[in-house]
Parts: C-alpha cells; sequence; structure tokens
C-alpha cells in the first residue's frame, strides 16, 4: 500500500510539472508536446480501465474518433462552444459504445480484441467513404473558442485520469478485479458480469471520446488516416511499457515514449523502430513495465494475463 | 468485353487470390493452435522472404547470366531455409514465452511488426521490387484469363496444402500438433513433448507465410509493408475458418478471396473491405468458433 | 527517484534552445519518410541538401553584409494530419524554421499550414486544389504542376493523337489527392468531348487488383486514366489490363517515375502518356536535372522524380526572393516571390495561376508531355504555361 501511495505521490508531481511548463514554459511548442502527451495519457487511462476486466478493446480507436468527428461537426456546424461540443462528443461515444458491447462483450479474450479491432478499422473506412465527416480530406478549420484552451485539455485529462483511478479504487472496480480473475465465479454469486463489462466499457469510451474531441481542437485538424489501427496499439504500447499494475504506468508510459520520440525525431524517419523495440524490449524483459521496476509489486498481476 | 465469359474471370480472379491468402493463413491458424496466440508479426515473415527473393534473384541473374528461372528456383530455396532459421530464431528469443498468453504475445508481435518493417526500410530501402515474370504470358480456362505466374502460384498452393494435410494426418509431427493443439495437457499425458512441439509448428507457420511471399514475387511489386494488408486479410480468414482449424483457413481464403473478387468488380475495394469486416463481426457474433473450429474459449 | 532524473534531464533537453544560429537558415521539409511514399520523401530531402549545399558552396545568400548560409531539416509526416501537425510544430515552433520547401501529403500539409500561416512561414507544397492556397492564404505557394494545370494540355494531346479513342475510365486512390483529382480528371476529359463512363477508387496499401481490373475491362473504355496513382499500383494494373485482354490508350498524369512503371508493368508500360515524367537522365533534361539524376542513382538508388524535384525548385526560389527583396523576413518574401522570374531546374520560371486561385501563387513550370517506348521515356511536347511565355516575351 506504501508503494501505491509512493506511486500516487509521483503521478500528482509530474502532472503539476506538466501544468508547470504550460504555465511558464514560454516556448509555444513545449506547451502543444505537453498537451500531446496529456491527450496520450487520457488515451492510455482508458484503454487501461479496460483491462482492468480482463479485455483489450482494440476499438477504442474508433471510440476516440467518433469524439474527435462529433466535437468536429458540432463545433464547425453547429457553431456549439468548445466545453459543450467537446462533452457532447463524450455522450456520443459513450453511447455508440453500448450496443457495441451489447453484442459484444458476450465473446470474450481474443474474440473480443478481434472483433475491436475490426470496429476500429471499420470506422477508419466509413470516415473515408463519407462526405459529412470529409472523406479523406477530412475536416479542418476545428478551432477552440476560447482562450486558455491548453488548460481545459489538461483539465479534462486530469479530470479523466483521477475519475477512472478513483472508480477503480472503489467497490465497482473490485469487482471488475474479481470479474478479471474469474467471471464465473463472480457470476455465481449473483452479479450481472455482462452488465458490468458494458459499464466499463461505455465509461472507457466516454472518456476516449473527450480525448478524441479534445484532439480534434488541438490539431485543428483530423482525417481519418489519424484513427486507424495505429492508434490502439500506441495506447497499449504507453500501458505496457509504462506498466498496468498501477495508473502511474499509464503517464510514465506516455512520457517516456513522448520524450523519447523527441530526441529520435532528429534521426528522422524511424520513430516505428523506436516503438516497436521499445514494446518487444518491454516486454521480454519489463512485463510489468516501468511501474514494475519502481513499486516491484506483490500481490498485483499484470492485468490480461490468463492462468495456463 | 470481348472473348471473356465474366462469371469465369470473376471466379479465376477469385481463386487466384484466394490461393495466396490460404497459404498465408494456414500458417497463422498453425501457429495459434499450437500455441493459441495471435502473431502480429506473421505478414513480416511474409515480406521478407518476398523482398530477399525480390533482391536475390535479379542480382543473382545479372552475376551468373542463367535464366530468370533457374535463379529464381535456387533463390527460393535458399530463402525457405534461411526462413526456416528466422522462424526458429524468433520463436526462441520472443514467442515461446508468450505461448498462451494471447494478449502478451498480441503486443510483443505488434511490437516485432513495428520493429521489423523498419528494418526492412532500412535494409532493403522503400523503393518497390518485382521479380521479373517466370513465365511470361496467359492461358486461359474456361473463357477467362489467368496470367501463367499466377497459375503456378494457384498449383503450388494447391500441393502446399494437400502436403500440410499430410503432414498433419499422417505423420508423428502432424499428430503431435494436432495433439497438443486440440488439448495440451493430454497431449503432454502422452508424452509428446509441448516446447518442441510449438517450436515445430511456429517454425512451419512461418515458413508457410514465407512460401505465400516467395510464391507471390514474381507476379506483384513488394514493400516492407506488403504485409500489412495480407496480415488483415488472414485474420478475417481465420476468424471465419475457425482459430486454429486447417479447414476452416482453406474455406475462409477462397470465401473471402471469393468475396473480394465479385464486391470488388461490382463496387469496389474499399466497400468489399467493409463488408468482410462486418461479416467477420457477425461470425464472431454468432458463432464465434468460425465455420469449423470447436466451441472452445 | 531515478525515474524523476531522466525525465528532468530530457524535459531539460527539449528546453534547450535549438541551436538556432542567426546566421543560419533553416529549410523544412514534410514528407512521408517512411512507409507508402517513403521514396519520395526521402529523395527530396536529399534534393533539398543539394540545393542547400550548391548555394552554400557558391557564398550562401548575400543580404547587405551578412551572409546566411542554408540547412535542411526533414521530417516524417507519415501522411496523416496528426503526425503533420507534429512536424508542423516541431518545424516551426520549436526549430523556428519558417521557409519550408516541401510538403507533401494533403492531411497532413493542411496540419501545417494552419500554423505556417499563423505564424507568417513560406510553405512550399506540392498540394493541389483551390483549398490549399489562394489569397486567404498569403505564405502558401505549390511548386509542381497540380492537376488543374497538367490535365488539360495532356488530354488535349493524347485526344488529338488518337482521335478514334471516344471512352475513359478514371483510376485513382482513394485518399484526398485521388478524390480532388477524379473530380478534375471528370471534368476536363468533358472538355475535350470524351465521355467519362467511371472513376474507381481504390485503398491504398491494396495488393491484388484483379477485380478492379475485371471492372475496367468489363467498362471496355478506349481510354484509362491513372491520374494521380502511384507507380507500382499503376503498372500492377496495366499489366493486369493487359492480361485480360483489354487494349488501349493509357494515361497516366502524375507518371513521375518511368523505371518503376516498366518494373511492376514490363511491356504493357509501352505506349503511355504521362505528364510529370521527365526523363532526368536525357536529352530533354537540364545540366542541372540530368547531374541530380546522376547523384540520386547514387545516393538513393532511384531515379530523380519531378516531385522530389520540386524542392530543388522552392530552394531556389526562395533564395531568389531574398536576394531580390534584400531581406530574410518571410512577410518581404511572400511578397516578393509573385512577380519574381528565378532559375528553376527546368530554366526560367516566375509564378502565377491568378485567374484559377485568386492570386500568384502556383510555379509556373513547363508541363512535359512524354511517353514510354520501349522501355524509354520519350519526351513528346514540353507546353510552357501561357502566363510564362508572356512573361519571356
Amino acid at each position: 500500500m506504501r508503494r501505491d501511495r509512493f506511486a500516487d505521490l509521483i503521478t500528482v508531481l509530474i502532472a503539476a510539472f506538466g501544468l508547470f511548463i504550460v504555465m511558464f514554459g514560454g516556448k509555444p511548442y513545449l506547451t502543444q508536446a505537453v498537451i500531446w502527451t496529456a491527450l496520450d495519457i487520457a488515451l492510455a487511462i482508458s484503454l487501461r480501465f479496460m483491462l482492468l476486466v480482463g479485455e483489450v478493446n482494440l476499438g477504442i480507436g474508433a471510440f476516440f474518433g467518433f469524439g474527435a468527428y462529433t466535437a468536429a461537426l458540432l463545433s464547425l456546424r453547429l457553431g456549439v462552444p468548445t466545453p459543450a461540443a467537446i462533452l457532447a462528443a463524450g455522450a456520443v461515444a459513450c453511447v455508440a459504445s453500448v450496443p457495441f458491447g451489447y453484442l459484444t462483450l458476450r465473446v470474450s479474450g481474443h474474440y473480443f480484441m478481434l472483433v475491436s479491432f475490426a470496429l476500429t478499422e471499420i470506422a477508419r473506412l466509413v470516415y473515408t467513404k463519407s462526405s459529412l465527416l470529409g472523406g479523406n480530406s477530412g475536416l479542418v478549420g476545428i478551432v477552440p473558442d476560447l482562450a486558455g484552451f491548453p488548460y481545459l485539455v489538461l483539465g479534462i485529462c486530469a479530470s479523466v485520469f483521477a475519475a477512472l483511478v478513483a472508480l477503480e479504487r472503489s467497490h465497482l472496480g473490485r469487482i471488475f478485479a474479481a470479474i478479471s480473475e474469474n467471471a464465473d465465479i463472480v457470476r455465481a454469486v449473483g452479479i450481472p458480469v455482462a452488465a458490468v463489462k458494458l459499464l466499463c466499457l461505455a465509461i472507457s469510451s466516454f472518456t476516449a471520446g473527450l480525448a478524441g474531441a479534445s484532439f480534434a481542437f488541438t490539431n485543428t485538424v483530423i482525417a481519418p488516416g489519424d484513427f486507424g489501427f495505429l492508434l490502439p496499439v500506441f495506447a497499449l504500447a504507453y500501458v505496457k511499457i509504462g506498466g498496468d499494475g498501477h495508473p502511474l504506468g499509464a503517464v510514465l508510459g506516455a512520457v517516456t515514449l513522448a520524450v523519447l520520440s523527441q530526441l529520435v525525431i532528429g534521426l528522422g524517419a524511424e520513430d516505428t523502430l523506436l516503438y516497436g523495440t521499445a514494446i518487444v524490449l518491454t516486454m521480454l524483459f519489463m512485463p510489468r513495465g516501468i511501474v514494475g521496476l519502481l513499486l516491484r509489486p506483490s500481490r498485483r498481476r499484470p492485468t490480461g494475463q490468463r492462468p495456463t | 468485353m470481348s472473348g471473356v465469359n465474366l462469371t469465369s474471370q470473376l471466379l479465376i480472379n477469385g481463386l487466384q487470390i484466394g490461393a495466396v491468402y490460404v497459404v498465408f493463413a494456414l500458417g497463422l491458424t498453425l501457429i495459434f493452435g499450437v500455441m493459441r496466440i495471435i502473431n502480429f508479426a506473421h505478414g513480416e515473415f511474409f515480406t521478407l522472404a518476398g523482398l530477399s527473393i525480390a533482391t536475390a534473384v535479379p542480382a543473382l541473374a545479372a552475376a551468373s547470366g542463367w535464366a530468370n528461372w533457374i535463379c529464381y528456383l535456387l533463390c527460393f530455396v535458399l530463402v525457405m531455409a534461411g526462413m526456416a532459421i528466422f522462424g526458429g530464431v524468433m520463436f526462441k528469443l520472443v514467442f515461446e514465452r508468450f505461448a498462451r498468453d494471447p494478449v502478451g504475445a498480441l503486443i510483443v508481435s505488434l511490437g516485432l511488426s513495428m520493429l521489423l518493417q523498419s528494418l526492412f526500410g532500412l535494409g532493403f530501402g522503400t523503393a518497390p521490387r518485382k521479380v521479373p515474370a517466370l513465365l511470361p504470358g496467359i492461358t486461359v480456362l474456361a473463357g477467362g484469363r489467368i496470367s501463367n505466374d499466377r497459375l503456378i502460384v494457384f498449383v503450388v498452393a494447391v500441393a502446399l496444402t494437400a502436403g500440410l494435410g499430410l503432414l498433419l494426418k499422417r505423420t508423428r509431427l502432424g499428430m503431435a500438433l494436432r495433439a497438443v493443439a486440440e488439448d495440451r495437457e493430454a497431449a503432454l499425458l502422452q508424452g509428446i513433448d509441448d516446447r518442441r512441439t510449438m517450436l515445430a509448428g511456429f517454425m512451419i507457420g512461418g515458413l508457410l507465410a514465407a512460401i505465400a511471399g516467395g510464391l507471390i514475387a514474381p507476379t506483384t511489386v513488394l514493400t516492407p509493408i506488403i504485409g500489412a494488408d495480407y496480415l488483415t486479410k488472414a485474420f478475417i480468414i481465420i476468424i471465419l475458418g475457425g482459430a486454429g482449424s486447417v479447414v476452416g483457413a482453406i474455406l475462409g481464403g477462397f470465401v473471402v478471396g471469393f468475396i473480394e473478387s465479385f464486391a470488388g468488380f461490382f463496387f469496389d475495394s474499399t466497400f468489399a473491405l467493409m463488408l468482410l469486416l462486418a461479416l467477420v463481426s457477425l461470425v464472431l457474433l454468432v458463432r464465434p468458433q468460425g465455420l469449423m473450429g470447436h466451441a472452445t474459449r | 527517484m531515478k525515474r524523476l532524473c531522466l525525465l528532468a534531464i530530457s524535459v531539460a533537453v527539449l528546453l534547450l534552445p535549438f541551436g538556432a544560429r542567426a546566421d543560419v537558415i533553416r529549410l523544412g521539409l514534410s514528407g512521408p519518410m517512411s512507409g507508402a511514399g517513403a521514396s519520395w520523401g526521402l529523395l527530396a530531402e536529399w534534393v533539398a541538401k543539394q540545393a542547400a549545399d550548391d548555394i552554400n558552396r557558391s557564398g550562401g545568400v548575400k543580404i547587405g553584409d551578412q551572409t546566411y548560409t542554408f540547412e535542411v531539416e526533414a521530417l516524417d509526416n507519415k501522411y496523416t494530419a496528426s503526425e503533420g501537425a507534429k512536424v508542423g510544430q516541431a518545424l516551426i515552433n520549436r526549430d523556428g524554421v519558417r521557409y519550408i520547401v516541401f510538403a507533401l501529403g494533403m492531411a497532413p500539409v493542411r496540419a501545417l499550414q494552419s500554423l505556417s500561416e499563423k505564424s507568417g512561414a513560406i510553405l512550399f507544397t506540392t498540394g493541389a486544389g483551390k483549398s490549399i492556397k489562394g489569397p486567404q492564404f498569403p505564405f502558401t505557394f505549390t511548386q509542381l504542376n497540380t492537376p488543374f494545370e497538367r490535365y488539360l494540355p495532356l488530354f488535349s494531346f493524347v485526344s488529338k493523337e488518337n482521335p478514334q479513342a471516344k471512352s475513359v475510365v478514371v483510376v485513382d486512390p482513394n485518399d484526398a489527392t485521388g478524390t480532388d483529382a477524379a473530380a478534375v480528371s471528370r471534368r476536363d476529359w468533358a472538355r475535350v468531348g470524351i465521355k467519362v463512363l467511371d472513376a474507381n477508387f481504390y485503398e491504398r496499401g491494396t495488393t491484388e487488383f484483379a477485380p478492379l481490373v475485371t471492372r475496367i475491362v468489363a467498362d471496355n473504355p478506349d481510354i484509362v486514366d491513372f491520374s494521380e496513382m502511384p507507380p507500382s499500383d499503376t503498372g500492377l494494373i496495366l499489366a493486369g489490363l493487359q492480361d485480360q485482354g483489354w487494349k488501349g490508350v493509357a494515361v497516366w498524369s502524375a507518371g513521375t517515375s518511368a523505371a518503376d512503371l516498366i518494373q511492376s508493368a514490363g511491356s504493357a508500360s509501352n505506349g503511355v502518356y504521362m505528364a510529370l515524367a521527365g526523363d532526368f537522365s536525357g536529352a530533354g533534361a537540364t545540366p542541372v536535372q540530368r547531374r541530380l539524376d546522376a547523384g540520386a542513382v547514387v545516393a538513393m538508388g532511384q531515379h530523380m522524380n519531378a516531385i522530389s524535384l520540386s524542392a530543388w525548385d522552392a530552394t531556389m526560389a526562395i533564395r531568389a526572393a531574398m536576394v531580390k527583396a534584400q531581406s530574410v523576413d518571410p512577410d518581404k518574401i511572400r511578397q516578393a516571390l509573385p512577380g519574381l522570374t528565378f532559375e528553376s531546374s527546368y530554366g526560367p520560371s516566375g509564378f502565377g495561376g491568378t485567374e484559377e486561385y485568386g492570386s500568384p501563387q502556383e510555379m509556373l513550370l513547363p508541363i512535359i508531355i512524354s511517353q514510354i517506348k520501349d522501355g524509354k521515356t520519350v519526351e513528346r511536347a514540353r507546353i510552357l504555361p501561357a502566363e510564362l511565355q508572356n512573361r519571356k516575351g
């Protein structure tokens, strides 16, 4: 428990550091870098939330994308104010996830992984064919209508993070962990496992949608290529490299890869080489991720692993 | 359309596309069968073999002056031997510890895939490569036309599939592979060495992908990222056919080939892909074990 | 604690001012350096470096009594909007780049553009269409003949030479460039009186083209227009068309590399018309282009193509504008560019396109119509844009 508190402290310190950079860093580039990292963290923690029930949701790319396009359309076509657009986008992503989850959470394990992957890909293809969504060209000019937008994004990411961590540590979170360990026993006790999993998906899709909407306003330009299969892959990389034993892992994974990719950017093309190597090395030598090295947890098994 | 029977042409298109998919998907499904994992780097075996052959054959032909098809056969054998070794190394270094851990295997193979694709780009360059046609010209079958090289691919794919079937049914290795795939604990009780069996299964699976890549080298252009498209199709195939099922991979491969052929003709390839993905989703919901799979978890 | 220190060090690295020496001007490039299209991006980077080296060797750019040298920074935009935004931030905000000599890929370029216009950085792009330049984007210029410039002259030429051809099918990749270009194709074929039977789109990354080929053959067009397709896809479809018995005229407006086409199409490549290819090693090429082509073969293992070559022309234009305006202030440069005559790799060139786009931001380059004959690129016609002709007098 002491170790968990220590990790919590580090998380808060990193967040404070990020805020500090945005407030006083001066260079707009640094602010952007912090914002992007914050969005990556929000994405990673959303994905990690579903890992708590033992599901790898590769469809998070689709929900992130739904959030982005919804916010963009609301802002561009209907002039909805930015904060409202972001909130609405999260709601849309959440609502969209319900029928999907209802149909697909019955199949679990690698089948859910595959069908969620299919969802992300189908969504991307549909965007390219839809003229409402700008087709292949996507949408441009998604500009936030309030000053201090970076602070709003930081606030959203921090709230998402805090909320998901709070849920994880609540009674609900304990049910998630129980389902991940042995769903049959949980069912036998009378808890509606499918409904709980669906709730988990809905929450994680809501936060992914918020992140996607913030992403749209941050970049001002979105196109289908941004929401493909690589998005959930990177999110998974952040979680695994940072370590899924503690929420700090999502933060560390995103920050580490962000920093590494900055260092590599001068080398030109090869950040796929970097990411790929980082993922492989982590999985081979540090399966509990960076957090695992820091905390050396005894009880906590990395989520998602099935007993052989 | 002068002189071409449309239906025959569409069927031929489906068969020729399906043939490559089948060989590739067989490898993926075999690995799933013995290790219960999905290897996201499967496409890179395909790419590595294809690029190697596409680089070696013109170089050999230029250096030796031998005929194209002789160089091709020589290089094919050499490259496949190399790929078998590569498969073994990948298993021992990376995949062995993730047997039966689909999430871990997913992540490590994704990372490996990205890593290998970058290395291919650095090593082979990004310019597309192709092996010159082995047997230029076309054959007319029942009013439809197929290029000779594609016909060769089809014939070899059929032979290979039959060979694999024989291997699985008639040899000790094949029976061990099937035993481990069916019930690992029972296989262990029978005295089957599951480590060695998994190694064999992984190597054969990777080799099948490599052969698919080598077969296709004279008929298409190869780039470091070509494996990705085939991998997506292979997922679709093994979901439809049932992960771990050889017959399922064959059926699934040709079903996908035909859908691509017909939907690609009447609409376009984007629509064909969406249709396939929707079909896959449907199968996953209604019969997740696929057409031929067992109802296991 | 170790982790925090490492993190702090890394951030400190980010905070370091990025080597901005006053007399060095950084030229930025945003293009695909990995995956599909990497060969264009990587070669463009090499070309820009050659241009910078050339200028530096001849004494740099003298403005008053200050001499400036050029440096090149190329970043990978991966053909996506989000990477394009990251590249834009890195080039403009992090590294203070104010001149971008090459930007490829509609989605990433638009992301970059929103930043470059706001920050007042000159942006040269290969991007086409009215949505990317005009009076509302005063700092943006294009460096390549776009479909709006190329198609009509090419289609007229082809039509005149093949009067029996009456119908065409257009093929394009399913992305922004492809869909925009297909619209221009439809318009301009109609203008020369040829009927467009169909426009087909395919996903980039497709490897099996047989269904698409059968679809085209079923329409039985006299002409197939490969529009903005990349060389290997074009070649595979051409080879497939030949296999499935189609005979007709092949037009490839964005044809940049005959060598790549011949590799994938073999003998089916005979007779293909192109509007963006130069045989940069042959008699029709200028000495500069031949030198670059030879260098590219040695350094990058590929022949020069018009797209990557445009980085040279953009760099030369910027240099000339700096000399004319006697300033390195992007705002003065963007005012100097429109009226400028400068030495591009093709010869004297300038900027025009006011009629089509509303302001003169299109680099005026000859439209080279060539044809592949027996494995060689043969130049058939060189059409100077009317505006350039008028200026030469």
